[in-house]
């Protein structure tokens, strides 16, 4: 029954997959990523079965987020002690340990069940694309990113700017209007 | 109401009062202390059931309500067939247990000096040399005439597997010889009951005829082939080799492996799943723990679908007339194209 032996063996071998975080929102990506983690996308998961596949994160002191967020979301804590409550920014978490948003974010949307940590720890997160190269070896896919990277402006060179096809030419002595400046209090 | 009936009433009734009286008082009064014994007992009990081992295996028969006759009786009903009780007797009687009987009716004494004591009944070598053949011969031009692209000798192996001691003891133990079985030793090997099976296929062949005995070696020993594959029955040493020569022989290209995917190289839990190819079309794939075991599983699957050897064309339930084919098919050699022939060793 070797062929049974290996086809099992092919069922159950884990996946590895990358994930790119550069200017991704967190909040959206925590889903896809916990698809992976705990193998739903499998046609053998079921929710007591520890099925899952590994993910690299790369590039997660590049994650964007929406508005005012970095400002205004903030992660909690309490030390248990009468008192021990505290508040953080984002911004300053980040700035702290830049895996630690997109960690928390994961961790926080997994259901809190037993294998909430078997899950984790198949979830490896690097904040640049320095990854080691053992892990490096493993992966054989990739998760597409939810938005696309746009291409800045100072990343096309003089050439393709110059042959943008516009439509008129600005005089040479005009000056835009910046329009009307806002300040905020 | 006769006096009797009162007097049982009567009865009854205390003792309901009294059982009600008792399980009262066993609730009223609660556990007074900590029995010291229990433990070193339970304790002791349970190091002497380790040192005593498992229970011996005993036969049916040690126990009262044992009834041979019916049990007997009860496999005829079970197997659906219409045998004679004697023929079934004499399928069910090794000769083991024929011989034991007679060594042991030699030292008795008897009260006439011409009164002869053996034991008068016949044993099942007879039917069961005739119910091997039979089953050897039906398997084998069943699997021609079902596989006719497999080669001789895988044929054979499938047979060997499916008639073998081990395989033909396992379906009979679970139609119920193991207790039925007259044997001088048990737990009865595996031998003697496989042997007891292929006689009680020799003795349908003799009360029933042949085709009712094809049809029972169908139902019962062809249907072990499902869920098998091809590896299991049958172990090609070198089949990459033998793949290769099959191609050669067709006039094709010399068949390539490629890696399909692979994952977590680095990890103790690898995958890899490996395809064979041949003239850029894929005549066989599967995973292994290493490229090297997936690429032998690969060969195989290659050559199992080249024999057209699939699990869901073994056997066929709404078949009326059984098709059996009694010329061999092409042997190995002929499969394989005359350079290659030395890769097949």
């Amino acid at each position: 029954m070797a062929q049974h032996r290996v086809q099992q063996w092919a069922t159950f071998a884990r996946m590895w997959w990358l994930y790119d975080a550069r200017w991704q929102c967190p909040f959206q990506s925590a889903p896809v990523i916990i698809r992976h983690l705990q193998g739903l996308h499998k046609p053998i998961y079921h929710p007591l079965s520890d099925v899952g596949d590994h993910v690299v994160v790369i590039n997660t002191e590049h994650i964007a987020m929406e508005g005012d967020l970095w400002r205004n979301w903030r992660h909690f804590h309490h030390t248990g002690y009468p008192g021990g409550f505290s508040a953080t920014r984002v911004w300053k978490v980040h700035e702290a340990d830049p895996t630690k948003v997109l960690h928390k974010q994961i961790y926080s949307t997994v259901k809190g069940n037993l294998l909430r940590r078997p899950i984790m720890a198949r979830l490896h997160l690097y904040p640049d694309d320095n990854v080691p190269e053992d892990i490096l070896k493993n992966i054989t896919g990739q998760i597409r990113q939810l938005r696309e990277v746009p291409k800045r402006l100072d990343e096309y060179t003089q050439d393709e700017r110059d042959a943008f096809p516009r439509l008129f030419e600005w005089p040479a002595d005009y000056v835009p209007n910046p329009g009307k400046k806002t300040v905020k209090s | 109401m006769s006096l009797v009936l009162r007097n049982v009433l009567s009865f009854c009734a205390r003792r309901t009062a009294l059982s009600g009286r008792l399980i009262a008082q066993r609730q009223a009064i609660p556990v007074r202390c900590y029995k010291k014994w229990v433990l070193p007992a339970y304790r002791s009990l349970y190091k002497r059931r380790l040192e005593q081992g498992p229970e011996p295996e005993r036969h049916r028969s040690e126990w009262l309500n044992w009834n041979y006759n019916a049990e007997v009786y009860a496999f005829g009903q079970r197997v659906g067939e219409d045998l004679s009780e004697a023929t079934l007797r004499t399928a069910l009687t090794d000769r083991s247990y024929v011989e034991a009987e007679n060594e042991k009716r030699k030292g008795l004494e008897t009260e006439e000096e011409d009164e002869e004591l053996s034991l008068d009944i016949s044993h099942n070598e007879e039917l069961s040399a005739l119910g091997e053949k039979l089953c050897n011969n039906f398997v084998k031009g069943y699997l021609r005439s079902t596989y006719p692209n497999l080669p001789e000798e895988g044929v054979g192996a499938i047979c060997d597997f499916l008639t073998g001691d081990e395989m033909l003891a396992y379906i009979g133990s679970h139609l119920g010889l193991k207790d039925i079985v007259l044997a001088s030793e048990f737990p009865v090997p595996d031998s003697t009951l496989s042997k007891a099976f292929t006689a009680v296929i020799g003795a349908i062949d003799t009360d029933q005829g042949t085709e009712r005995a094809q049809l029972f070696v169908h139902d019962f020993v062809l249907t072990q082939l499902i869920g098998k594959t091809l590896d299991s029955m049958w172990t090609i040493s070198n089949p990459m080799g033998l793949l290769a020569g099959i191609v050669a022989k067709q006039g094709m290209a010399e068949p390539e492996s490629r890696l399909l995917w692979e994952t977590g190289s680095e990890t103790v839990v690898a995958a890899y799943m490996v395809g064979i190819y041949c003239n850029k079309q894929l005549i066989g794939k599967a995973a292994g723990e290493t490229v090297s075991i997936a690429e032998h599983m690969a060969a195989q699957n290659a050559l199992q679908q080249f024999f057209n050897f699939g699990n869901d064309a073994a056997i066929h339930f709404d078949r009326h007339s059984l098709t059996v084919n009694a010329e061999r098919n092409a042997s190995i050699e002929d499969f394989v194209s005359q350079d290659k022939t030395q890769t097949l060793a």
